[in-house]
């Protein structure tokens, strides 16, 4: 029997603006395996980033159920959806979103930090040689090339052994060849700590490299 | 398009305009306020010397300085006042205590006028008219007369004793001694005294300009050629002139600093937004030249429309609120005359104008040093670092303390503005607080009250009584509410002729005091008759020698004082010579038919004028009180009262009854802390008042100040602070470094006021304190303020917080970075 890491059931999300209703999502039923590596695609305003957010937990749905790890995110707090999400969720952006005031190293342990849990300093030393950046443990966001931004967000994002990593667009910033190992990277970082992986991206390329393709149109999942 | 482009960008303008007006009426209101304080300390000082001058001649004027003063070009007034006798008594008193006093018409006239407050009738014409106070007429025990009665009184003048009617031509109230009769000049011309007289003639002077040099000062002094009994003194004012201005600078350039900042901050924070609009407007074709134009135009209005704003404000708050809520707290019933400077509107418009122009060139600047595109993504420079020490400890303190290094430029300027704040508010605080001790009279050794039994002032001995017994002593010493009672007495003693020391004390005495130099004809009748020269000798309690011991370095030891093998010689101004008297023996007996002669060595010399009341011209010493108890004839002269409580109206109200109930009650005088303190908030009028407006409006913009900084800051932060919620940082946790980050801007400024503010109040409070009050801090006020500074600046990141949070979504906030 599979095991679902990641499952919504008639997930909507609607918004309105004016006289209008928006639906970013609009019954979306989505699952991902265990240990499984699925990327989204669809045209801007899909709904894909929405789909994204609400099964990291960062958006509380219109109507619906989110359950992640078995547990059903609706109804809980803001506060310990944060509390959740630093520990089970690693979040990648397009925008790397490293905090600037912080070197790589601390930009990777805060959200550990964050938990008031230990460092594991064995892990973050490997995911920095992995990642080559061991060299730039104490270097400034600002002092890096895009790739090894988003490395040293990929890092951060696996510091703390969640069970679900989500990227939104995470090559959308970077060149054709660094975009390629930076996946490349990251879905060999998650086979190795058996981790779930979804990825939003508009480069077909990129989403052959998944298990499986999900395809999103107007807030609906149409293939995958 | 500017009009428009401001209509558009309204939050960011807003803020902008809100710093413009709080740095406008930040100027305005304060230096208005400032100004209008330092008009009533003016007012206050006129008040306090009775009069309007700058420099005063005691001790007679000869006609020689006075042809001289009033030639002197930069001598503005000349007035004259002359001592032309006493009051001695009256049908209804026979203590009294006032003088008779003539003025010439440029003192009562000019110099005069501002410290009084009434006037009905007019000065004296006639050798029997006078013009009277409430206060003096009391002392008489006449004070149910009015203008035009008349009342006989027994005088004394140069020529003796005259008991004669008198008519009141006038009535006056106001400030200064009160306790005077003025006479006309008739009788002043025929009372034996000349203005040339050490004990008669004053002149009171008035400059042109307050900032004297030294040198000038110097030539005037030389030029008038005074005489030993002569002293000429520079009023406290014009003496301190230069240092009060160079405070006043010093504190109007700290505020025009801490305007410059509000606005310069807000300007900073916007530069970036502005930099990308000017990278956009650049992109679709206006020239650098079009960019400038357009700039200017929109923060010209911006500006105009600010300072307008600003002004307005500033004057409702100056002219119409402070002294409304003033008036309204009850704090003085006066009317408040708020001071408009036109120098302060030009400085306000200024200061405004001038830092939106040096902000905006700023922006202007670094969107014409990179290209349009770079321009359009422009983020802001944080400082460039390219890496950092790995750094411990708890994680929100770091993320707090990170924050505020991350631009070390414009935390600095917040936490300056606050600390400019708090120093402000603690100098104002101090003086204001302090204002009272360090420019009121206090009484001799900071006692409640002073009660005199004034028959021992008087010539004959046969009048002297022994009003305040050792019963009547002890029964107010058991008054509710008093701490302590300490009485001094006096004895008449005789010091027969002991060659040096008696030689010595007579000449400077005579040299002083007297019109005429000792001669062989008074060294003679001294030698013959000491006992006509009426020597003193007053008894002391412990406390008082402590007291001397510590003010005035006494080498003379308690034991030795105690005993009688010691005692101290009073120096009555005479500036005696120490190796004179010092370690000499000084044979003396109480002046009593069978009194033992007494041998004592004379320990220390003392300048404290307490012990300088009595008309006699022999030697005046001090004495253990356990040693004058061997004086049979030794009467009280002053009791000295401590209270519980210190301003205690009660226990006071309760002295002056027990006074009241005594057969001698008419002969008692007294000092009270309570009445000076009285006459002194009288003098000061609505000072207090204003100077509390003044501090809570520098309070109240400083925090302002930090609000406008701190809600833009947290606007420009709002996606960082979304990205650190996405990675899993509670609310709790945002609340806790955003109060964090507030409370070390808080703890900075204190650090820097500590350090700064404290050292500039403390300069200005030693140049304003003429009376030498030790340099204190009001610190419930400080710690007070403190503190809300400290709780204001915890809380209001994390109400901003709150605004932007419940405004937009994480998602909004996160995408706004994508």
């Amino acid at each position: 029997m599979k095991q679902w890491m990641v499952k919504t059931r008639n997930l909507k999300k609607y918004y309105k603006q004016g006289n209008y209703i928006i639906k970013a999502l609009d019954g979306v039923d989505f699952q991902a395996e265990d240990g499984e590596f699925v990327s989204i695609i669809g045209k801007s305003g899909s709904g894909k980033s929405t789909l994204l957010y609400m099964i990291g937990g960062l958006d509380i749905p219109t109507e619906g159920d989110v359950f992640v790890g078995g547990k059903n995110l609706a109804g809980i707090s803001r506060e310990k959806l944060a509390v959740f999400r630093r520990r089970n969720v690693g979040f990648i952006f397009q925008s790397y979103n490293l905090v600037p005031d912080l070197n790589v190293y601390e930009n990777i342990i805060l959200p550990i930090e964050l938990d008031g849990a230990a460092v594991d300093e064995e892990l973050v030393d490997e995911l920095l040689d992995s990642l080559q950046l061991l060299d730039k443990k104490e270097a400034m966001p600002n002092t890096l090339s895009g790739g090894q931004q988003q490395r040293a967000a990929i890092a951060r994002a696996l510091a703390i052994k969640p069970l679900l990593v989500l990227a939104d667009e995470p090559t959308g910033n970077l060149d054709t060849g660094t975009s390629h190992d930076v996946i490349g990277l990251l879905r060999t970082m998650a086979k190795r700590f058996q981790q779930t992986l979804v990825v939003i991206t508009h480069d077909q390329d990129i989403a052959q490299m998944a298990d499986r393709i999900v395809h999103m149109k107007d807030g609906k999942i149409v293939r995958g | 398009m500017a009009v428009r482009s401001l209509k558009r960008n309204k939050a960011k303008n807003r803020m902008l305009l809100t710093a413009v007006i709080l740095s406008v009426f930040l100027i305005f209101t304060v230096l208005t306020v400032g100004s209008t304080y330092m008009e009533m300390e003016k007012i206050q000082n006129i008040r306090q010397k009775g009069a309007q001058f700058d420099a005063v001649l005691v001790g007679g004027v000869t006609k020689k300085q006075l042809e001289w003063c009033r030639e002197r070009k930069n001598i503005t007034a000349v007035g004259l006042q002359a001592y032309s006798g006493y009051p001695e008594k009256t049908k209804k008193d026979s203590t009294l205590h006032s003088g008779l006093i003539w003025c010439d018409e440029v003192f009562w006239k000019k110099q005069m006028a501002p410290a009084r407050d009434m006037v009905q009738g007019r000065y004296p014409q006639k050798e029997n008219e006078l013009m009277a106070t409430r206060k003096s007429l009391k002392d008489c025990g006449m004070e149910h007369l009015g203008v035009g009665d008349s009342f006989e009184m027994t005088y004394t003048d140069h020529n003796g004793s005259h008991t004669k009617n008198f008519t009141i031509s006038g009535i006056w109230d106001g400030y200064g001694d009160r306790q005077v009769f003025f006479v006309s000049k008739k009788f002043f011309e025929h009372s034996g005294y000349t203005l040339d007289q050490t004990r008669s003639g004053i002149m009171y002077l008035n400059f042109d300009e307050k900032d004297l040099r030294e040198n000038e000062r110097q030539e005037i002094m030389t030029r008038l050629n005074l005489g030993e009994q002569q002293y000429f003194e520079f009023s406290q004012e014009m003496s301190s002139w230069m240092e009060v201005m160079t405070g006043a600078a010093g504190l109007a350039a700290a505020i025009c600093l801490s305007a410059y900042l509000l606005i310069y901050n807000i300007l900073s924070l916007s530069v970036s937004a502005n930099i990308r609009y000017y990278g956009l407007l650049e992109t679709i074709g206006m020239t650098n030249w079009q960019i400038r134009k357009f700039l200017r135009r929109q923060m010209a209005l911006l500006g105009a429309a600010g300072i307008a704003v600003g002004m307005s404000l500033g004057i409702v708050v100056s002219f119409r609120l402070i002294p409304f809520i003033v008036t309204a707290l009850g704090i003085h019933q006066d009317d408040i005359h708020v001071v408009f400077h036109p120098a302060v509107f030009v400085l306000a418009v200024g200061v405004a104008a001038a830092t939106i122009f040096m902000g905006n060139q700023n922006a202007i600047k670094t969107a014409g040093s990179v290209s349009p595109v770079d321009a359009m993504c422009y983020r802001g420079s944080s400082e460039n670092r390219r890496r950092h020490k790995i750094r411990r400890g708890p994680v929100l303190w770091k993320m707090a303390l990170e924050q505020i290094g991350k631009n070390k430029k414009k935390s600095a300027v917040v936490i300056l503005s606050l600390a400019a704040s708090l120093s402000i508010f603690l100098c104002l605080t101090t003086l204001i607080q302090s204002h009272g001790a360090r420019t009121v009279y206090t009484n001799y050794m900071n006692e409640d009250l002073i009660v005199q039994n004034d028959t021992l002032l008087k010539e004959e001995k046969s009048d002297w009584k022994q009003i305040m017994d050792a019963k009547f002593i002890d029964s107010v010493r058991k008054l509710s509410g008093v701490e302590r009672v300490s009485s001094l007495k006096r004895a008449e003693i005789v010091v027969p002729w002991s060659g040096e020391i008696t030689e010595t004390w007579l000449k400077k005495f005579y040299e002083k005091w007297q019109e005429e130099p000792f001669g062989e004809k008074e060294r003679n009748e001294y030698k013959e008759h000491p006992e006509r020269f009426d020597s003193f000798c007053y008894g002391i309690s412990r406390q008082e020698f402590d007291y001397l011991k510590e003010n005035e370095n006494l080498k003379t030891e308690w034991k030795d004082f105690r005993e009688g093998k010691t005692c101290l010689l009073y120096d009555g101004a005479m500036s005696l010579p120490e190796s004179t008297f010092l370690g000499k023996t000084l044979t003396f007996w109480e002046d009593r038919q069978g009194s033992p002669e007494e041998k004592i060595t004379i320990g220390d010399l003392v300048s404290e004028e307490y012990y300088g009341a009595g008309s006699g011209k022999g030697l005046v010493i001090l004495i253990s009180q356990d040693y004058m108890k061997e004086m049979a004839g030794a009467l009280v002269f002053r009791m000295n009262i401590s209270y519980k409580e210190p301003y205690d109206q009660e226990t006071e109200q309760k002295v002056l009854q027990k006074i009241q109930e005594t057969p001698g009650r008419k002969d008692f005088s007294y000092t009270s802390k309570i009445e000076d303190l009285k006459e002194a908030r009288r003098a000061q009028g609505n000072m207090m008042g204003v100077g509390i407006g003044l501090t809570v409006i520098i309070a109240w913009i400083g925090i302002m100040n930090y609000i406008n900084t701190v809600s833009g800051n947290i606007s420009s932060r709002q996606s960082e602070l979304a990205l650190l919620e996405g990675i899993g940082m509670t609310k709790r946790q945002m609340r806790g470094m955003l109060v964090r980050e507030g409370i070390l801007y808080g703890l900075f400024s204190w650090l820097i006021t500590a350090a700064a503010g404290i050292g500039i109040t403390y300069v200005i409070y030693e140049k304003m304190n003429s009376n030498q009050i030790p340099f204190e801090i009001p610190w419930i006020w400080i710690l007070g303020m403190a503190a809300i500074i400290l709780m204001i600046c915890a809380l209001v990141p994390v109400i901003f917080y709150h605004i932007i949070d419940k405004k937009k979504s994480i998602i909004e906030r996160i995408r706004e970075i994508q």
